[in-house]
């Protein structure tokens, strides 16, 4: 099977699974409200097991984690230091996962995100960005990876700069960007039109990742498949948002009144999350919709990547723990489990 | 260096789990089979531990992140690894093996702690799903699964025992009085149903005071419960017991009218097709607590004098962490506690361009 993302999404749909600040974050690596992935220097064996577990649940794609490993966010945090070896570790760790599966035709990918600098009214942040996208892309050129992942970007221009970045270096590129409510880029384009841009101007797969859940990213990409004729890519978060509350960045659990603030965003949104099967459904839906770039994003963890991979046609290496609820004590059909056990009503 | 606060503790000396409930809290990572399933090495439903040989590095990467959030103590993840089980998949043979793997991974993990102090290992046993009140056959069964598991506990260097999630007030008995023979801490957790009382027909509160007469070190509740639908169980057990009490919830909102997860139903906002009767256990993701209210019931249960805290089913690294903070603790992923000045649109950080700062709302 080729390497060449192109001729994979020709041929049938490609998982990409991401998410993996809020899972460190979760496990207790990374620090939400910074959300630099600084476990990759402290922790690597830890971001490795993740890609491990992806992997097995299916993705076909390896992140490297360097979302949010930017020279702004670094500097943010006073360890602007960090930069280079942060990024060229990701991207090896990202290298060593796959070399962990010869048999998979897994493909590495570079990433660059939103760098929150960006502002139109400041050329000169133009210039920083460009620059910030330049170092990063060279390193994972450097390293090798199959195609670079612009994403969570807001701003059409922002992501012009970063798809120049991209092809300029001869990569194949995707597109991400991340709409806010209002269904709107930041400088007033709808997400068709922001991605019709990008195709035009070279990218190689364009769409949408992160802030909305399946439900409030379906129907924009929707529009999207229509208006281009490129790849189409959607990684939605795995939590319920709604047309009231499209993204995740402000959400209120109405089931809970614990929460700090009362938003629910960045690390109460756990009453908030799709199950399994939501995700699974989401990705059949993008496949009868000729979405081939499939993925999740922010929330994700492997047992959401695998119901996906397995609804989408594929076999994981993890689908041999599929739920199997014959055993099951209390809801199992297994001869030899006892009936006492399944007459009472819990 | 010892992260613990108020714990001055003489390098790689090991305190007994009593001369620490004695002086503080006690915190215990529990729920690898969730979690475990989550990360897939693991089948719901079946819920046999086999990653003990199936995958033993992806067990001990498990207790290492719980041991970076803060446990102390780590147990052998050898919770339904018991006979039935293995008969029931047919792995008989599989048993011992397993057992011993999982032993073994947790002493590994014990004895190498991030601070100076080693933690405690602990052997499990639990529910065996064939007691039947009515066949004393059963019971002789149990008790000789129970032994068996035991003394591979201890021959592997257990430093203490848990055996938990029992239902039947007299399998909690058996299961003590097996576990009290070895001279060994013993903490004892019952998982009272929905009719909030054992299918023995024996109460919550009678249960644990029969536990702390048989002599359990430590004696209170764990699993299918949330905190909603423990607390007011773990305050009665409370008033009446002498000796330390446990309260591990599952971080799910169970509700009177639900009071376990068994059949808790999705009632927030689910459209899907789900393949089982109930969202138990696959799909209860928009049924979870926040580590805001998990922070609570441990801060609550604390100050009730209940020191041997943890979280059950459902339980990510994370979680354990901010039952040790709720405590007054600071462990090793704390250093990783969330702060948000520097957030790109919630931050207050000067870096953070105002364009971002004013556009939160719209976000």
């Amino acid at each position: 099977m080729s390497k060449n993302l192109i001729e994979r999404l020709n041929n049938g749909p490609v998982l990409c699974a991401e998410g993996y600040l809020f899972a460190m974050e979760r496990r207790g690596y990374l620090q939400a409200g910074p959300f630099v992935p600084e476990v990759v220097l402290e922790n690597p064996e830890v971001v490795s097991q993740l890609h491990r577990e992806f992997i097995r649940a299916g993705s076909d794609v390896v992140q490297a984690f360097t979302y949010y490993g930017h020279r702004e966010k670094l500097r943010i945090i006073g360890k602007e230091n960090l930069l280079e070896p942060l990024q060229k570790n990701a991207l090896e760790i990202a290298h060593k996962a796959r070399k962990e599966f010869p048999n998979l035709n897994l493909m590495v990918c570079g990433d660059v995100a939103n760098t929150n600098i960006y502002d139109p009214g400041d050329k000169n942040s133009l210039k920083e960005c460009q620059k910030m996208y330049e170092e990063q892309i060279s390193w994972a050129k450097e390293a090798n990876v199959d195609f670079v992942v612009a994403e969570t970007i807001s701003w059409v221009t922002e992501m012009k700069i970063a798809l120049k970045a991209i092809k300029d270096a001869g990569l194949i590129a995707v597109t991400n960007f991340a709409i806010p409510r209002g269904d709107q880029t930041r400088d007033g384009h709808s997400a068709e039109d922001a991605c019709k841009m990008m195709e035009d101007l070279g990218a190689d797969v364009v769409g949408l990742n992160c802030y909305r859940g399946p439900k409030t990213t379906i129907t924009l990409l929707e529009k999207i498949r229509q208006k281009v004729s490129c790849h189409v890519a959607g990684l939605p978060v795995p939590y319920r948002t709604t047309e009231a509350d499209p993204t995740f960045l402000n959400i209120v659990d109405k089931g809970c009144n614990c929460v700090p603030g009362d938003n629910a965003f960045p690390v109460a949104l756990d009453n908030l999350y799709c199950n399994r099967y939501e995700m699974a459904e989401f990705a059949k839906n993008c496949l009868s919709k000729n979405i081939n770039f499939i993925g999740i994003c922010c929330g994700a963890e492997a047992h959401h990547v695998r119901e996906m991979a397995i609804e989408i046609g594929k076999k994981p290496i993890s689908s041999k723990y599929s739920p199997d609820m014959s055993k099951h004590f209390h809801h199992g059909t297994d001869p030899s489990l006892k009936k006492i056990n399944k007459e009472i009503k819990y | 260096m010892d992260m613990k606060k108020d714990k001055k503790v003489s390098k790689n000396k090991k305190r007994s789990l009593i001369e620490r409930l004695n002086s503080g809290p006690v915190i215990c990572a529990e729920g690898f089979l969730f979690e475990i399933e989550r990360r897939g090495y693991m089948s719901s439903g079946e819920f046999v531990p086999m990653v003990s040989l199936d995958h033993p590095e992806a067990l001990e990467n498990l207790h290492r992140d719980f041991q970076h959030a803060g446990s102390d103590i780590v147990q052998a993840f050898t919770y339904n690894g018991h006979r039935e089980k293995m008969r029931v998949i047919g792995k008989e043979e599989l048993l011992e093996p397993l057992n011993r793997s999982a032993l073994k991974i947790a002493k590994k993990i014990a004895i190498n702690p991030i601070g100076t102090e080693p933690n405690l290992m602990a052997g499990n046993i639990s529910n065996s799903n064939i007691w039947n009140e009515e066949d004393p056959k059963t019971h002789k069964e149990v008790e000789k699964m129970f032994s068996e598991m035991i003394e591979w506990a201890v021959d592997e260097g257990a430093d203490m025992l848990i055996g938990e999630t029992f239902y039947y007030a007299k399998e909690a008995y058996t299961a003590l009085k097996v576990m009290k023979k070895t001279g060994l801490p013993c903490v004892i957790t019952i998982a009272p149903m929905g009719e909030n009382i054992m299918r023995d027909g024996i109460s919550i509160v009678d249960t644990c005071k029969e536990l702390e007469q048989l002599g359990g070190d430590v004696v209170g509740m764990n699993c299918f419960r949330g905190p909603n639908t423990m607390m007011p169980y773990i305050k009665e057990i409370r008033k009446v017991l002498k000796c330390h009490v446990a309260a591990l919830p599952i971080n799910y909102r169970t509700t009177e009218k639900h009071p376990t997860f068994f059949n808790l139903p999705d009632n927030n906002g689910c459209t899907c097709h789900t393949p089982h009767k109930t969202p138990f256990p696959t799909a209860l993701d928009p049924m979870q607590c926040n580590r805001y209210e998990i922070a609570k019931f441990a801060k609550e249960a604390f100050d009730l004098d209940i020191k041997y805290l943890g979280v059950c089913c459902g339980a990510s690294p994370m979680l354990i962490r901010e039952v040790a903070e709720a405590v007054g603790l600071k462990v090793p992923a704390s250093k990783y506690h969330e702060d948000m000045s520097t957030h790109m649109l919630f931050g207050t950080n000067k870096r953070i361009p105002k364009h971002q700062k004013d556009y939160q709302d719209k976000a």
